[in-house]
């Protein structure tokens, strides 16, 4: 019995304290925020919410924000269809050189980002598209690329492998079967990976530092040149701002598809 | 309805069916039985359009269907794992075939609900398919390959996941609907129950080959080879020598014993004198006494080596030293007739000559 409890304790011990390490820097981040003092600290003094008010006043961060916003969106509609038609292909079709094509879109993971940076900005430089905003997140899409196809794989790989046989012996032409069957059985697939891709791409800093310049600065870029100056707890609103952004997004996610897509072990 | 002739099929240099010829009639049900890489499946899915044969045609209607893909034959068919569409709901699920066949939307509610009630899953028509239990999944897929009214139905093992007595269950049910309905059926499986209990016809495929083709029965009683003879049913092989024969009347010489025999197919020539040939022997054919000398053409004794209480019958495995090292197996169906018999009890074996088949080799 005794064994059984302080097992039970060690256990709690552990998971309170993967917690409290986990949600500690979003804490403190809130706490900040809503300081009435000049500078960042937590804990906070007092209670206030000017310094919200400062970061929706601020032109600059709002222009940052939009561009990120626009970044992202730029990044999202061009992955959507490039990696579901990927990834069906690698899990639904029987594709020559299968297994050096999915190596070969891992790539963007193995090679690390101040790598892959420096590649885009010498080719965005060579193509005259430096200076532009599309192009950021068309550079963001390329590095998270992996993540969208995993997420439609690990969708497609879960079904029949007769679904299509199946819509055929129904009467549907493949054209006809693909759009009626086979994209709605892994819509969740695609929907957590559009997901994912957004907030990846409205978080992604260091190939935007890279590939950004005074006129195109994403809003994480922004905050990074604040920082170097004042670190005022305008910084911290922003950041829950961001805060938000995700919790949005991991809502809507299991609003439309459900977290048990994560949570599942397969 | 349904004639195959000649077809075969090769995967890169494997072949996966030779030759194979058999032909449907209208509304009868035929059930393909082998074991698995048999080439059963194979078969199925060429004549649903999804593998396109090497050799060979099949007709449907009297009709080539080589060049017609998938989605233009007018087959119905049920997968092995159903393969319904996770993203629909049953009733969307079961509308789908009308809708991709250009029924007239206005008629579909009424034969889908009719669809429904056939396969008496009235009630869960608005469900989605990962809220349905197994066999309700199961009703669904069989609704949905039925449900446009094809002359022609394919099942791929739809069954095996199924647990036992669910499995009878939904064999009954589907030759109940198939009779209602006058649907020609062909069903592969390699559950030989199954195909006793579903099929007018069964058409027993071994190494890409039809075995045979006959009535269940037929192929129960008449086994065409020796490889049908130990798919269907438990049988006892015993190697054998002819040891006489005079006109139909056969002896073979089995270990220390001779015992009358029947050739399996009495078409062919009686094997020579002295030939080598394989007996099979039905578990169920052999008589098991204690005591008494089994009353039977021809017997011997022996001991028990193990006994299985299966409930509604019991499985012996009895030595019997005029055969050889070989155990027989023995099914006894009325065990409440008789008292079970401990490991190491002797007993009287015996068989009658129509029981022992003789195969040549």
């Amino acid at each position: 019995m005794s064994t059984v409890r302080s097992k039970a304790v060690v256990l709690w011990t552990v998971v309170v304290l993967n917690l409290i390490l986990l949600a500690a820097p979003t804490v403190i981040i809130l706490g900040a925020s809503v300081t009435t003092g000049n500078i960042i600290a937590f804990p906070p003094e007092g209670f206030s919410l000017k310094w919200y008010g400062k970061v929706f006043a601020s032109v600059v961060l709002r222009e940052a924000f939009v561009r990120s916003l626009w970044v992202s969106i730029v990044c999202t509609v061009i992955a959507v269809p490039a990696g579901t038609l990927a990834a069906l292909a690698l899990a639904r079709y029987r594709v020559r050189f299968a297994k050096l094509l999915q190596l070969y879109l891992l790539l963007p993971f193995t090679v690390p980002l101040i790598g892959a940076g420096m590649g885009m900005l010498m080719l965005f430089g060579e193509l005259g598209i430096l200076g532009e905003l599309w192009p950021v997140g068309l550079a963001c899409c390329v590095i998270n690329l992996p993540f969208m196809i995993w997420a439609v794989l690990a969708s497609a790989n879960a079904l029949d492998t007769d679904l299509e046989n199946a819509a055929a012996n129904c009467g549907a032409a493949p054209l006809q079967a693909f759009v009626t069957v086979t994209l709605p059985a892994v819509a969740p697939g695609i929907i957590t990976g559009a997901l994912l891709m957004f907030v990846l791409a409205f978080n992604e800093f260091l190939v935007s530092l890279l590939l950004t310049d005074a006129n195109t600065v994403t809003l994480p870029v922004s905050i990074y040149n604040s920082i170097r100056n004042v670190i005022t707890p305008d910084l911290a609103a922003v950041s829950v701002v961001y805060i938000l952004v995700a919790t949005l997004a991991i809502a809507l996610l299991d609003r439309w598809v459900g977290l048990e897509i994560f949570l599942k072990s397969k | 309805m349904v004639a195959v002739e000649g077809v075969g099929k090769s995967f890169g240099g494997t072949t996966a069916v030779t030759d194979v010829t058999f032909s449907v009639p209208r509304g009868r049900f035929l059930t393909i039985l082998g074991p698995s890489g048999s080439g059963k499946t194979t078969l199925l899915r060429m004549i649903a359009g999804f593998i396109e044969p090497s050799q060979g045609e099949i007709y449907i209607h009297g009709k080539p269907v080589s060049a017609v893909p998938p989605h233009r034959r007018a087959i119905g068919m049920v997968f092995q794992r159903l393969a319904l569409f996770p993203h629909l709901t049953a009733w969307d699920n079961v509308a789908y075939p009308l809708r991709m066949r250009g029924f007239d939307a206005a008629e579909i509610p009424d034969r889908v609900a009719a669809m429904f009630g056939i396969v008496q899953l009235k009630g869960f028509e608005q469900r989605r398919i990962q809220q349905l239990s197994g066999g309700q999944q199961q009703r669904v897929a069989i609704a949905r390959a039925l449900v446009f009214e094809p002359d022609l139905v394919l099942l791929d093992e739809p069954l095996a996941a199924l647990d036992r007595k669910l499995r009878e269950e939904m064999q009954l049910e589907f030759r109940r609907i198939q009779q209602e309905l006058g649907v020609t059926t062909i069903n592969v499986t390699h559950d030989q129950r199954e195909a006793l209990v579903m099929s007018d016809e069964v058409m027993v495929m071994d190494g890409g080959r039809v075995q045979q083709l006959a009535p269940p029965a037929e192929t129960y009683r008449n086994p065409a080879n020796a490889f049908v003879a130990t798919f269907i049913g438990v049988t006892n092989f015993l190697p054998a020598h002819v040891a006489s024969r005079t006109g139909s009347a056969l002896r073979v010489r089995i270990g220390d014993l001779e015992s009358p025999a029947r050739l399996a197919d009495p078409q062919l020539p009686t094997p020579p004198h002295g030939a080598a040939v394989d007996c099979a022997l039905r578990a169920e054919h052999v008589w098991l006494r204690s005591g008494a000398p089994a009353d039977a053409d021809c017997s011997s004794s022996g001991r028990v080596m193990q006994c299985i209480f299966e409930g509604d019958r019991i499985v012996y495995e009895v030595a019997v030293a005029a055969l050889g090292p070989a155990l027989i197996r023995v099914i006894d169906r009325t065990p409440e007739a008789h008292l079970l018999l401990a490991p190491g009890a002797p007993v009287e074996v015996g068989w009658n000559a129509r029981d022992l088949i003789v195969f040549p080799r």
